[in-house]
Order: C-alpha cells, then sequence, then structure tokens
C-alpha cells in the first residue's frame, strides 16, 4: 500500500488529540502522588525517575504523534504546510528538543550560575526554547540547542564545590613532624572533603615543609571550614586557585 | 336438606364470627378469617352446585314446585348475595391484614385496629342477616300456592342459569383468599428485614458517635496526665501517649456495613406482586421489586448521609492520632533538652495545645454527626417503612426529583444499577486516597522521622519475645542457620594460608548484615581457642599473658607478634572504625595494620570487620584491598535461610503466631511473611529478624500476631549539614562529642553542635550512659542508603 493513501479523519484526530490530553493530566495527576504519597518505599526514587521521564518525553511524543496524523489527514497538503512550518521554525524546534534533554539535568534551575561559551551569569527563567540569563550587561538568551552544542558550567557557589589548591605551610618550623604524613592522616577522616575524589599532596619544598593539596568539596562553605581546621592544626593555609 | 345446608351455613358463619370476636391474637385471627372464608366458600358452593343440580332437573320438566322454586331462587337470587358476602369478607380479610402491617410498621395502634375489628364484625353480621333474608320474601310467596311459584318461576326458566358463573367467581375469590394469606405472609418477612436494616443503620451511626465520645474521654484523660506530668516526668508522657494511640483502632465502617447491608438486602424478594387497595370486587396488585427498590432508596437517600457520617468519625480518629503524635515529638523535645539542658521553653500548655484545638473541632464534628443522625432516623421513620406500600397516591419507597435525576440513567437494570456501585466505589476510593496523601502531606519531615522510628521500637509488652529473638551473636550450633558458601570460603582460605598463602581476610557488609557473627563463627569452627579478639580498649591474654589494648593498634599487635611466634592464631580484628582517638588516627592504625598483614600474614591469620562505606573509604585513600587476600561481603543472605532464621528464633521463643482470627497461622503465610520481611530488608539478616520482631504484638503470655501496621520509610531529611555529621559519624560507627571537635575544628561550636542537638532529639542520634554517640541502630542504614543517594559515601558493596 502506498504510504500517501494512508488516510485519517478530523475526528480521529480531534478523539486523540482529548485522549492525549486527558492522559497529560491523569499523568501529573500520578506524578503528584508519586510525589506525596507514602506507599512506594524505597522505589520512590525509581517511580519517581519514571514518572519524571514519562512526563519530559509525553509533550514531544505527543506533538509528533499529533502532527502524524494531522499529515495523513490529507498527506500532500498537509504534510506540505508541515515542511514549510518545520522549514521556517526549524531552529525552535531544535531549541525545544534540546530543550527536552537539558531538562533532564535537575542541576539548572533558576538562580544557579552558569556559563556557556562567553556568557556567564545566574539563571532568571527557564522557558521551553532556551534560559534566560542574567548577566553584568543584561538579560541574555540562550538557546537550548546552543547550551548543549558549547557545553555549559554550572558555577561553584553555595550549594556546589569544586576543585581547589591549597597551600599548606607549619606555622612552628621547629615543630618536628612529617607534616605530609600528618595531614594526610588528618585528611583521611575529615568530613569535609569530597572523598570521591582522593586529595593529592604535593611537598613542594624540602627544606620549608611547604605543602600543596588539591582538594575537592562538595559546597564552598566545605572549603572554610576545611582551611579553619587545618588552621587550628598549626598551619596557614592558604587558597591559590581553583 | 337444602334447608339443613343453609342453616348449617348460617350457623357456622355465626361461629365463625362469635370465634372472631374471642381472638386476640392478630396472626391467629387472620388465619381464623381465611379459614372462615374458605369454609363459607365451600359451604356455599356446596348450596349452589346441589341447587343447581336441581334446578337442571326441574327447569327440564318444567316443575314448579316449592323444592324448584327453592333450587332457583338459591341460584338465581341468593348465590349473588353470597358472592357479595364473600366478597365483603375477602375485603375484611385484606383490610385485617393491612391493619396489621400497619400496626407492625407503627402506623397505626391497637385501639384502631380492635376497632376495625369490632367493625369488620358487625358488618359480616349485617350481611349475614342480609344473605339470611334475601330470598326470603318469594319464599313465603312460594309456599302459598302453585300459581305464585310459576309466577316465579316462568321468567326465570326464561334465563340460563347463572350459578356456573356465580361458582367460578366464588372459587375464585377462595383462591384470593389464598393469595392474600400468602402475600402477606411475604410482606410480614419484607417488614422484619426492613427492620433490621433500619437497626444496621442506626448501629453503625451510634457506632461511630461512640467512638467520637471515646475519643473525647481519651482527650480529657490526656490532658490532665499531661498537666500533671510535664514538669517531673515528660518522658512517662511519650510512654502513656503510645499505650493510648495503640488502643486508637481504625475500624473500616463503610466496608462492615455494606457488606452487612448487601447480605440483608439480598434476602428481599424480587418479584413480588403486593395487593395495595380494593375497589369494589377489584383487588389493585403492585408488582414491586423490594431488592432494587430498598437498594435504590438506600443509596439515594441513607448512603450519603452515613457516608459522611463515617468520615467525620475517621476524621476525628486521625485528628486525634496527628494530636497525640505532635504532642508525643514535643514531649520528647522537653525530655531530651531537660536531660541536656536541664529546663526548656516547652510550657505545659504548649504540649497541650493541639489537644485543645482538636477538642474545639472536634466538638463541632460530634455536632455535624447528631444533625446527621437525625436527618437519618427521620427519613427512616417517615419514609423505610413497608406500609406506605398501601399508600395509592405515591410511589413505594420514592426517592426526591434530584436523587431521581441521579439514579435515572442506572436505575433501568441491574447491570446499570451495579456499573453505579462500582463508580462510586472507585469514587470514594479517590476520595480515599486524596484524603491519605493530603494526611501525608500535612505532616513534617519530623514527623515523619518520629513516625518512622516509632513504626521501628518493639512493642514494649512484647519484651520477653524480643529478646529471645534478637539475641545477638554466637549462641551455639542450633541457631546457626546459612552461610555456607562463606564458610566453605573461609576454610579454603585458611587452608592455602596453612600452605604458606597470605592469611589476611576481610570481612564487609552493612550494619547488622553479621559480620561480627561470622568472625566469631570463623573463630570457632577453624581456631578454638587460639583466637585473639582485638577490641579497642579491652584486655587480651596471649599465653598467659595480659595486655590492655588502647586504641592504638601497633602496641597490641607489637605485643601479639611477640608472644605468637610458635602459634598459628588467628586475630579477630572487628569494626575496625573503633580504632581512633586523639592520640592515634585512623589512618595511622590502617598503615600499622598494613605493614603487619605483609609483615606477619604468613604466620598469623588476620580477620578484619568493617562497613562497605569505611573499607570504599579506605580503598581510595589507602589502597586496602591490595593488602588481603579475600574480601567476604555479607550484605546479603538468601531468603530461604533468613526465614529459616527467623523460624528457628521464632520457635525459641515457644510462642504461637496467631491471625486476627486467632488461630495460628499456616506454614503457607509464614513463608509469605518472612518473603515480605526477607524484600523489605533487601536480604540483610540483622535487620529481617528485627523487622520480624518489630512487626509483632503480645496477644497473651503464649500468643503473638503481627499488628499489621503499615512500614514507614525514613524521609529523606538529609542537607549538605547534616550529611557531613551523619556520614563522620556512619564512617566512625562511635564517637563523641571530644574526637566530633577533633575532626570538624572550629565549625563544630558555631554550626555542627546544633546540628548534632537536633538529630539527637529527632531521636535519629543516641547519646549512651558513657556519653559515645552512634546513630540509633533502627535507622542506621536507611541513613546509610539516604547518603548513598546523596554520594556522601558507599553504602553498598555493589557501589
Amino acid at each position: 500500500m502506498n504510504i500517501t493513501q494512508y488516510k485519517w479523519e478530523w475526528a480521529e484526530l480531534f478523539e486523540i488529540s482529548i485522549f492525549l490530553v486527558i492522559l497529560w493530566f491523569v499523568l501529573l495527576f500520578l506524578k503528584d502522588i508519586s510525589e506525596r504519597a507514602p506507599w512506594f518505599g524505597r522505589s520512590k526514587d525509581a517511580v519517581q525517575r519514571g514518572m519524571d521521564i514519562l512526563v519530559l518525553l509525553f509533550e514531544p511524543l505527543a506533538v509528533l504523534l499529533l502532527l502524524g496524523i494531522f499529515v495523513f489527514i490529507d498527506f500532500w497538503l498537509h504534510g506540505l504546510i508541515v515542511l514549510l512550518i518545520l522549514a521556517g521554525g526549524f531552529s525552535h524546534f531544535r531549541n525545544y528538543l534540546s530543550g527536552r534533554i537539558v531538562r533532564f539535568d535537575k542541576k539548572i534551575v533558576v538562580g544557579k550560575s552558569i556559563k556557556s561559551d562567553n556568557t556567564q551569569g545566574i539563571i532568571d527563567t527557564r522557558e521551553r526554547l532556551g534560559l534566560r540569563i542574567k548577566t553584568s550587561k543584561g538579560i541574555q538568551f540562550i538557546g537550548h540547542s546552543s547550551l548543549l552544542t558549547n557545553g555549559y558550567m554550572l558555577l561553584a557557589d553555595k550549594e556546589i564545590g569544586g576543585f581547589y589548591h591549597l597551600r599548606i605551610t607549619p606555622e612552628d618550623n621547629n615543630e618536628i613532624r612529617n607534616h605530609l604524613k600528618y595531614l594526610f592522616d588528618l585528611l583521611v577522616t575529615t568530613p569535609f572533603i569530597d572523598h570521591s575524589f582522593k586529595p593529592e599532596f604535593i611537598e613542594t619544598d624540602d627544606k620549608s615543609d611547604v605543602i600543596s593539596m588539591q582538594v575537592s568539596v562538595r559546597e564552598k562553605t566545605h572549603l572554610s571550614e576545611l582551611t579553619n581546621l587545618i588552621k587550628e592544626r598549626g598551619y596557614l593555609c592558604k587558597i591559590l586557585k581553583k | 336438606m337444602t334447608d339443613t345446608k343453609l342453616t348449617n351455613l348460617y350457623l357456622s358463619i355465626e361461629n365463625n364470627i362469635e370465634q372472631l370476636r374471642e381472638e386476640r391474637d392478630g396472626k391467629d385471627y387472620l388465619r381464623h378469617l381465611n379459614e372462615a372464608l374458605k369454609n363459607s366458600a365451600g359451604q356455599i358452593l356446596e348450596i349452589g352446585n346441589a341447587a343447581h343440580a336441581e334446578a337442571q332437573i326441574f327447569e327440564s320438566k318444567k316443575n314448579t314446585s316449592l323444592e324448584s322454586t327453592v333450587s332457583f331462587l338459591l341460584t338465581f337470587k341468593w348465590a349473588e348475595t353470597a358472592k357479595s358476602f364473600l366478597l365483603l369478607w375477602r375485603n375484611i380479610l385484606f383490610e385485617q391484614e393491612k391493619a396489621q402491617i400497619m400496626l407492625r410498621t407503627s402506623r397505626t395502634d391497637d385501639e384502631s385496629v380492635r376497632e376495625l375489628r369490632s367493625r369488620s364484625e358487625e358488618m359480616l353480621l349485617n350481611a349475614l342477616n342480609e344473605l339470611k333474608l334475601v330470598v326470603e320474601e318469594e319464599y313465603n310467596l312460594a309456599q302459598l300456592g302453585d300459581k305464585q311459584r310459576e309466577k316465579i318461576l316462568e321468567p326465570l326458566f326464561a334465563q340460563t342459569n347463572p350459578w356456573p358463573t356465580y361458582q367460578a367467581q366464588i372459587k375464585e375469590i377462595e383462591g384470593q383468599g389464598v393469595i392474600l394469606q400468602d402475600r402477606y405472609k411475604s410482606l410480614f418477612f419484607v417488614v422484619n428485614e426492613f427492620d433490621k436494616i433500619q437497626s444496621l443503620v442506626r448501629k453503625t451511626v451510634i457506632d461511630c458517635q461512640s467512638e467520637i465520645s471515646e475519643s473525647e474521654m481519651s482527650l480529657d484523660e490526656i490532658i490532665s496526665y499531661v498537666n500533671e506530668n510535664t514538669d517531673e516526668n515528660p518522658g512517662k508522657i511519650v510512654t502513656h501517649l503510645e499505650v493510648i494511640e495503640k488502643n486508637i483502632l481504625t475500624h473500616d465502617h463503610a466496608s462492615d456495613f455494606t457488606a452487612i447491608l448487601a447480605k440483608k438486602t439480598q434476602k428481599l424478594p424480587i418479584d413480588s406482586k403486593i395487593p395495595v387497595a380494593i375497589y369494589g370486587s377489584t383487588i389493585e396488585i403492585k408488582d414491586i421489586n423490594f431488592r432494587k427498590e430498598t437498594r435504590q432508596w438506600l443509596d439515594s437517600e441513607i448512603l450519603p448521609l452515613l457516608y459522611e457520617v463515617w468520615e467525620v468519625t475517621e476524621g476525628i480518629r486521625t485528628g486525634l492520632k496527628m494530636s497525640l503524635l505532635n504532642i508525643r515529638n514535643r514531649a520528647l523535645l522537653l525530655d531530651n533538652e531537660k536531660k541536656e539542658v536541664g529546663e526548656s521553653k516547652i510550657t505545659t500548655e504548649d504540649l497541650c495545645r493541639p489537644l485543645q484545638l482538636f477538642k474545639e473541632t472536634s466538638q463541632d464534628k460530634k455536632k455535624i454527626c447528631a444533625d446527621l443522625y437525625s436527618l437519618i432516623d427521620s427519613r427512616l421513620k417517615a419514609q423505610f417503612n413497608v406500609a406506605l406500600i398501601y399508600n395509592t397516591n405515591g410511589e413505594f419507597l420514592e426517592i426526591p426529583l434530584q436523587s431521581t435525576i441521579n439514579n435515572l440513567v442506572f436505575s433501568q437494570n441491574e447491570f446499570f444499577a451495579r456499573i453505579k456501585n462500582w463508580w462510586i466505589k472507585q469514587i470514594n476510593r479517590v476520595r480515599l486516597l486524596r484524603s491519605s496523601v493530603k494526611r501525608e502531606d500535612a505532616l513534617s519531615i519530623s514527623e515523619k522521622v518520629v513516625r518512622y522510628l516509632e513504626n521501628r521500637t518493639p512493642d514494649s509488652e512484647n519484651n520477653q519475645y524480643s529478646g529471645i529473638f534478637l539475641t545477638k551473636g554466637y549462641i551455639g550450633e542450633s541457631f546457626r542457620v546459612g552461610r555456607e558458601e562463606e564458610v566453605k570460603r573461609m576454610k579454603q582460605l585458611i587452608e592455602h594460608w596453612k600452605m604458606g598463602y597470605r592469611g589476611a581476610v576481610l570481612l564487609t557488609g552493612q550494619r547488622f548484615s553479621g559480620k561480627t557473627l561470622f568472625g566469631d563463627l570463623t573463630s570457632n569452627l577453624f581456631f578454638e581457642n587460639n583466637t585473639i579478639r582485638l577490641h579497642p580498649d579491652s584486655e587480651i591474654e596471649v599465653l598467659g599473658r595480659r595486655f590492655t589494648t588502647k586504641r592504638k593498634l601497633v602496641t597490641a599487635l607489637d605485643f601479639i607478634k611477640k608472644y605468637t611466634l610458635q602459634s598459628q592464631s588467628l586475630i579477630w580484628l572487628d569494626n575496625l572504625e573503633l580504632w581512633t582517638s586523639a592520640d592515634t588516627t585512623l589512618s595511622e592504625n590502617v598503615r600499622t595494620l598494613k605493614q603487619f598483614i605483609d609483615d606477619y600474614s604468613g604466620r598469623i591469620f588476620i580477620v578484619v570487620s568493617m562497613s562497605n562505606a569505611l573499607k570504599a573509604h579506605l580503598d581510595k585513600t589507602h589502597d586496602l584491598d591490595r593488602f588481603f587476600q579475600a574480601e567476604i561481603n555479607l550484605d546479603r543472605m538468601p531468603k530461604e535461610d533468613i526465614s529459616r532464621a527467623i523460624a528457628i528464633r521464632h520457635g525459641a521463643t515457644h510462642k504461637k503466631l496467631i491471625n486476627a482470627e486467632h488461630e495460628e497461622i499456616t506454614p503457607q503465610l509464614f513463608t509469605r511473611l518472612t518473603d515480605i520481611i526477607y524484600r523489605n530488608s533487601e536480604g540483610n539478616i540483622g535487620e529481617a529478624l528485627s523487622n520480624w520482631s518489630n512487626s509483632l504484638e503480645k496477644v497473651s503470655e503464649k500468643e503473638v500476631r503481627l499488628h499489621g501496621n503499615p512500614n514507614y520509610e525514613l524521609p529523606d531529611f538529609i542537607n549538605s549539614d547534616s550529611a557531613v555529621l551523619l556520614s563522620a559519624i556512619f564512617l566512625q560507627k562511635r564517637t563523641n562529642e571530644y574526637d566530633l571537635v577533633r575532626l570538624f575544628g572550629p565549625s563544630f561550636g558555631k554550626k555542627y553542635r546544633n546540628i548534632l542537638q537536633r538529630l539527637l532529639s529527632l531521636g535519629l542520634l543516641k547519646r549512651h550512659l558513657d556519653g559515645r554517640l552512634e546513630i540509633t541502630e533502627t535507622a542506621v542504614n536507611d541513613i546509610g542508603r539516604l547518603l548513598e543517594k546523596h554520594r556522601y559515601l558507599s553504602f553498598d558493596k555493589k557501589n
């Protein structure tokens, strides 16, 4: 059978639209329940993730389905219309689809600091086609597709840590102590470090006991707590750079 | 002959009427009426048949004798009056039956019924006299002579004798009497069933009202108890409230009611033809489907009100539980604050405030309930009455217009009625769902945490059971279950060690996965009397020499290596995480251990246990994996082994596990229960045993049963600050504030001390009598999972 001969009716398009709208509300209801109800036990996280994925993907799939049915109502005419729309709004369509992917990253929320290409600022609003970033010069719009193409970085702030390079010097040079070992032992159990990444120690200068250290922290506040701990143990601690 | 029969007939009727006068009992009265109707009809038919037979003979011969005249008079005139007499009797029977129904349903009184009887008897007597005299004039004329008789008979000869018609009619009237009696019995049965349904409806409302009253009484008792104990011993309040909360039983009124109602309405007839009125000789019959109409009426007029009553009752019960939970939290906080600081800002008024507020709202709800009961009662009295069947102006169990519109589509047949009921059930389910979600939403994180911890606290009255069931440690071969694979593996490792290979094994696992037990088992099976158990701050003995370990591994290991030159001993180092102090860090001890393993694991077999989290941590910092010959992870035990462990320990308690019907549970159900426990504990043997013990409550000295409380999850309360503190404590297993100050530095005093206090007051951390802090045992593994979820540590081996 020739694909162009396959036919749908307007009534069917209408019925399926109604069905998809109802299904959308049911999905939202189920998502709400999965977040609030106490019944899922340890599976709650998995259920919520599943619901998030379903809700995120529902819209584009529904639009795709309806477009497909629309085309097959009158293959040549409607197909042409859809093609023209796609051609004219291709970049918006791409931004929309990229946006679905970007939304999987839960950390991109309003208020977070972000850097993409040459733009750096705080996320002001999240829209269907991109983000509005509040920069020092004003509000800039970045499309989702360029976020994915150019990449993006969520900047370190109160809630995001990062890698830090510390220079540590003993306050009292006369104290006989293997400072490297001492600091290593201290940091093995210190709670401020993100132990997913092993701290790296470099004894830069044998004579002056200066130690360079690279550590990862989960939040910026932990960094100051770490430096205070090191200082309390009789060391000068300087944050060199990130 | 005919004279005799007539006389007998009249005498019989008179006797019957006389007997009726003396009859007191309604049932007997009706029975008598019916029998009399039957007898009279029988006698009249006999007289009529005889007269008809004679009349036919006389007619053929054109006989104008007196006997012929009598026959014709009987069949032409007397029979009609006799028929009318029987109709009257039948009608009186109907009216008396109706009166009995109305008396039974309190629509009339004894006085009126007596009056009716008296009038009926009078009417019967009058009708009897009429019957006696109906042909007297003609009879007297007939006695005068032939000519008179000819005059009477000639017109009658020309007509068809109507007796066959009268005969049929009289037989029908006789049959109607029987039908009336049957229908009456059927209707009386319905009256009884209606009474039962009314009682059921009233009972459920009264039960709800009692529940509300009980809640009110509990309130007053609780308020006075709280007032008495707030200052002296707030801890007592917590225990007391626990007991009260346990006694607040959940009662599913709706399910019970609908189940019983369904059974009762099922008994009602579906196809009844009930005589409801008499118009002359015609009886009006109503076709009634009692079952369907009763259900419809109850569904539209009573059930919506009952649902409200049940909701109000449940709301009060839930509200009371919530208030108790609230007060318990505050009492816990108060108790902890008093213990920690000596005083608290929480006053008695603060403690009682939730209850006072609840008391105010429950008064309103009680009034609503009382109003609903009045409405239900008035509807039942006014409308739910079988006697209304005689109301020919309206429908029986009439439903108001709005309800009728609602019911219109679905009242057509049984199928739609079922669909409608199913739909209502689903709507109610969704309502219940929404209200349970709303209730859950209303709870704060702290309340959910407390609820979780309370759920995992064993029943205090079941201490005897849990004491035996949860006995820790190696308590003999009869209690040993499973771990065959691990024992086999350990055996092989020991054999390899004896052959000259490295003898260092790491036991890892979650809390309560059985690391200590397995280490003890290894010692008992393979190194009996040749094991050195290394614990911090304890005494060890090697070849008669004693040594007190501090928390510095190097000194302990030095001592051991000096005095174990000749023996192939086992060093069993349980909980490596405890080997830390202000002077000696864990890292230093780990380095010592690594060195010792490298140097001496050829002649000393070393078994070390630690948590998965610490192992993952030390792997990164100290590359620990390389130093051990093998790692045996004990996170999961097979389902069958856990089931057997539960069965053995339960057996040791010598208590019977019963169900709600006080019967011992079947082996299949036992297996199903242990399967559920296995799934919830994810194969962790310690958690499985703990969950099992916590899910039981004491019934009697010899019996326990499942309390059926839901298994609440620990809410995700973790934020970055509490995660840092908890992961530090988790890794150390046990610590104290001094160690924490050293670990955290200046920020402990500024920030983490407050977090510590909050976690203590929530019950997630516990402070022992010696000042040591640890994460509450019942929550430690779930907290580990949460910390892993937030990527603060590795809780599970697979990660």
